[in-house]
Parts: structure tokens; sequence; C-alpha cells
């Protein structure tokens, strides 16, 4: 029997051990050291392409993963609990219960603030991860309340429907929009409108209104072709030349005139004429005082006349003086 | 003269009968290894100490180098090969995943026991064969020894103890390899790659690996023990037997680790 080379064996054995314990501690067996916490969300959607070990990561940053995916009997929510590495955050507070309630202040200010938990993929394999931050539109998003089984000593942190949700929903209200669009009507409508149409351009009314009007149309041509032979290039030119003539002659006509009405004194006369104009009046307004006493006179005249009618002797006796019965005669 | 077809059924018969008989001896063997490890678990000063370190050098430290270049090669190959596929799509970081996950899960423990079957199961073969043709089995049974537990257990723990051990070599090597690829052809950087491997595995895909190796070198021991004691007494029959032994925990532990891969599927691994 070949003796064992024992140096040999217990470099391998030793060595192999060794490795073994370090495969180990680098592949996940360092977690068990690391102090976790423990978030929880509830999803009211498909949460398929999470599975135990999916990242969470917070704007990004990779702060731990999913620890367990399970089905809610009493309100059929998927509950998915994940353990979050305290590590990956820096506080004031290194280790402790100090940190632990620093990291448990942040989150639930953050909270408030709009954190929300969403589904979000990992790439184009279908896989998912959960994304923690702060949404636009968590506002307008249903909350799912922190239910009354989730203990104290998980964190919540309320979800938000994943995109692909939110692009479901929009396709299902397109497609809901379109089936109230009554086809059947509307193919109807066209087929109505169609038969109209073929019906108008079968028209012979329309024939002869398109034959009229290409008749018209080689008129217009004829009559453009003409007024193009007479109206040559040189009339044209003469035309305009005419036209400048003319112009010029109007030109120095308006500055004549200009001129004269320059010299008229427009102002005086126009003062005399305001004064002249006030003469009238004045004159009208005697002449119908006098007219007015004129006319007085004539009434005077004519109730005169009528006494004088009346009693003629009045010319010489005067004028008749009432008769006053005195009291107590008879 | 027989007709084809009646010497084709024949032969199927004869096969059948002797792959069933082959199965029953199996199965009788390791009912006596079950009684003769029983016994040495209840005494372990009846174990031959000096024989089992003499095994684990033999199928364990020696094997280092080849366990060593062929994983290497094995993660060199993978990540190639995933890289060339996976830079069309853009996703060269997820080398790292495929290499870690099929070293760690199959490739490791498959590769170190097709090494272990090679040099081990062959061995164990030869040397329990060429013992049958010189009558020393008969001897040993002769005298009132068992012959499995003289011959075999040393063998089997030898195998059970340094298998696991080769196979944490196969897999970090492997995983080398592989990380050779991602930071030289791939240009991915160094930390990129390394946190990629460490954030996809997860320890129980290592110690699944480590299972299924202890399962592989139970078939390499007890397969290559058996062919050993099956050995015709002749030389043809020794090289026989070492070609059988090889063959044989080939095709049962490609079964074995069918049948593993399910059972840790079933069990959500």
């Amino acid at each position: 029997m070949i003796e064992a080379n024992k140096f040999r064996l217990g470099l391998f054995v030793i060595v192999g051990t060794v490795l073994f314990f370090i495969v180990l501690f680098v592949f996940g067996l360092s977690d068990l050291f690391v102090r976790k916490g423990k978030f929880v969300s509830l999803f009211n959607e498909s949460v398929q392409g999470v599975a135990v070990g999916s990242p969470v990561k917070y704007k990004g940053v990779p702060i731990g993963a999913v620890s367990k995916i399970s089905i809610q009997l009493n309100d059929k929510l998927i509950r998915i609990d994940m353990d979050i590495d305290m590590k990956a955050f820096i506080t004031n507070h290194q280790s402790g219960e100090k940190a632990i309630s620093s990291f448990n202040e942040f989150f639930q200010h953050e909270t408030k603030m709009g954190l929300r938990c969403r589904l979000e993929y990992a790439g184009i394999t279908g896989l998912k991860y959960l994304e923690l931050d702060y949404f636009e539109q968590f506002q307008q998003a249903p909350v799912i309340e922190r239910p009354k089984y989730i203990t104290s000593n998980y964190f919540y942190v309320p979800s938000m429907p994943s995109q692909f949700k939110d692009i479901l929903n929009l396709i299902n209200t397109s497609l809901e929009k379109i089936s109230r669009v009554q086809f059947d009507k509307i193919s109807d409508e066209m087929t109505g409108t169609l038969k109209s149409m073929q019906r108008l351009l079968e028209d012979p009314k329309l024939k002869t209104m398109i034959d009229k009007m290409e008749k018209m149309s080689d008129n217009l041509e004829k009559s453009s072709s003409n007024v193009s032979k007479v109206l040559t290039e040189s009339k044209l030119r003469e035309i305009v030349d005419g036209l400048d003539t003319n112009l010029k002659s109007l030109n120095g006509l308006t500055i004549s005139a200009r001129g004269s009405i320059e010299g008229a004194k427009f102002i005086e006369t126009a003062q005399s004429f305001r004064e002249a104009a006030y003469s009238v009046t004045d004159a009208r307004q005697a002449l119908l005082n006098t007219l007015l006493k004129l006319d007085q006179t004539l009434d005077s005249l004519t109730e005169l006349a009528n006494y004088l009618n009346d009693d003629p002797s009045s010319l010489l006796k005067g004028k008749h003086k009432p008769v006053i019965i005195e009291p107590g005669t008879k | 003269m027989l007709s084809p077809v009646r010497e084709l059924v024949e032969k199927i018969g004869v096969v059948s009968a002797s792959v069933f008989q082959d199965m029953i001896e199996m199965v009788c063997f390791v009912g006596d290894l079950s009684k003769v490890s029983w016994g040495v678990l209840r005494k372990p000063s009846r174990l031959r100490w000096k024989e089992t370190l003499y095994y684990m050098d033999m199928c364990g430290s020696q094997a280092v180098p080849i366990v060593l270049m062929i994983c290497f090669l094995m993660g060199v190959i993978l990540g190639f090969q995933a890289a060339v596929q996976m830079r069309k799509f853009g996703t060269e970081l997820y080398v790292a995943d495929l290499v870690g996950f099929s070293i760690l899960k199959e490739l490791g423990p498959l590769m170190v026991a097709m090494i272990a079957t090679g040099r081990a199961g062959s061995a164990f073969a030869a040397e329990i064969g060429t013992m049958k043709v010189n009558e020393e089995i008969s001897a040993l049974e002769t005298m009132g020894f068992a012959p499995s537990r003289f011959l075999v257990i040393p063998k089997l723990l030898a195998m059970v103890i340094v298998s696991p051990v080769l196979t944490v070599f196969g897999d970090v090597i492997g995983i080398v390899g592989g990380f050779v690829v991602g930071t030289t052809m791939l240009g991915l950087p160094l930390m990129a790659y390394y946190n990629r491997t460490v954030e996809v595995l997860y320890p129980m895909v290592f110690l699944l690996g480590m299972v299924k190796s202890v399962a592989f070198a139970l078939i390499i021991a007890v397969i290559g023990c058996l062919r050993g004691f099956q050995a015709e007494c002749n030389a043809q029959g020794v090289g026989r037997a070492t070609t059988s032994a090889v063959v044989t925990s080939i095709f049962l532990i490609v079964i074995a680790d069918a049948v593993l891969t399910i059972i840790f599927s079933l069990m959500g691994y």
C-alpha cells in the first residue's frame, strides 16, 4: 500500500474548507450578520415578474430584497415582505436603537411626503423590481391604508399602481369608448351619403352644368388670349406712361389748389360770415317782434271794429260805462 | 437456423435479463455496503484510516490540477458563448448570472464527477478487479473478512469527503473563468461583474451543488467497486470492468443529476 502524501492532503482539505466558507460568506452568509429593516407593501395588481430575492431600490439605489410574497385571504391583496439593508442608509447614529429610530422617522416622514412602492421592469426579460420613490401622480392614485394585521414591527409603505397597469387601464378605457361608437349607424349613414352622392353625380343637370362650366372656361381662356394679344407690352407701356403723365398733372394741380386755398384767407372770411350771420339773426328777431306787435295791433283793431259795429254811437259817446246796481234798488 | 426476428427478440430478452440481474446485484451490493457501513459507524476503529487517507489523497489532492484546468476552461467557454449571444441584446452583464448559476448548480459538480469517474472510478474497478484475478478477495472471504469493509468503505468515505471539496475548487475556478471573459472580452468593470455575481448567487445554490457532488461521489465509488467485484478472472475482464465502471457511472450520474434537479426545483430552488 502506497502511503498518502499527508502534507498535500492536508493542504487540499484546508484550502478546500476555507474556500467553502469564503464562498458561502460571499454569496450571502454575510447577510446573517447585517441588521435589516422589515418593510411590507400591499398590491392590488398582478406581481408577476417579482420573486423572492428580487431587488428593492430607493431612487435606483439597491437597498434590499424581497423576502416573501403571499396573498392576504381577507382582502385578496398581494403582500410583499422586504428585507431592507440598513447599511445602505447613512445616519448620524451608526448603530444601536438611535440609528433604528432615525431610520424609522425618516421613512415615516417620507411616506407622508409621498414615498411610494411601485413595480418596475428590470429589463426586457419581464423581471421586475420594487422601486421606492416619489411619484408625481401619487395624490391621484388610490392608497391602500395600513391594515390592522400588519404588526408594528413592520414598516408599511403604500403602493402605487405600476405603469403597466396604467397603460392597461388606458387601453381598457379607450376600448370601452371605441365600443360605444355606433359603427352600424355610421355605416348606414355613410352608405346613404354615398348613394345620395351617386345620385347627384348621375343627375343630367350636373352634366349640363359641367358642360357649361367647361364652355365658360374655354371662353375665359379665349378672352384671356385676346386680352393678351391686344395688350402688348408696348401698349401697356404707353398706358403706364400716360398714367404717369396724368398723375404728374394731378400733382401740379393739387399744389396750385393748395396755394389758392392758402391765399383765400379763410379765417377772416369765416369771421365776416359769422358776423353777417349774427346780424341776420338779430334782424330776424327784430322782424319777429315787429310782426308780433303788428299782430297785436291787428287784434286791437279787429276788436275795435267789432265794438263799433255793435255800437256805432260809441264813436261819438265814447266807451259805454257799465250799470252798477245799488243795494236796495228794484 | 433462427429467423432474424426471433434472434432479435432473444437478444432483447438476454440483454433485459442481464440488466435486471445487474440491477439486482447492485441493490444487493448497496445492501451489503449499508450493513458494513453501519458496523463501521458503530465502531469507527474498524475503519482503515490509513487507506482512507490514501484514497483521499489519490482522488482529491492529486485531482486538483485537472479539476482546476477543466473547470476554468468550462467557465471561459460558458462565458464566451453567453457573451456572443448576450452582446446582441446589450445584456452582457447577465453573463455573470449565467456562468454563476450554471457552474454552481450544474457544471461544477458534474465536471468534477466526470473527472473523478475517469480517475477514481476506473481505478477502483481496476484495483478490485485485479485483486479478484489474483484471488485476494477469495482469500479475504476464506479468512472470514468482509471484503466490502476492507476494500469499499475507505474508497467510499474518501470519495464522499473529497468530492465536495473538489467541487468547491471547481466552482470557484469556473466562476473565475467567466470573470476573465467578462472583464477582458466584454470589457465589463471588474467590480460590476463581481457585484453582479454576488448579487444573484445565494448560499443555497452553492449548497445544492455540494449535495449533488456527494450523490455523485457515492455513485462513482459504489459503481467502481461493484464493477471490480464483477470482473471476470482474466486480464480482459479487468479492462472490461474498468470500461463498464466509467460508462455506468457517467450514465447514473446524469440520471441522478436530472432527478436531483427536478427534486430541487419542486422544493423551490
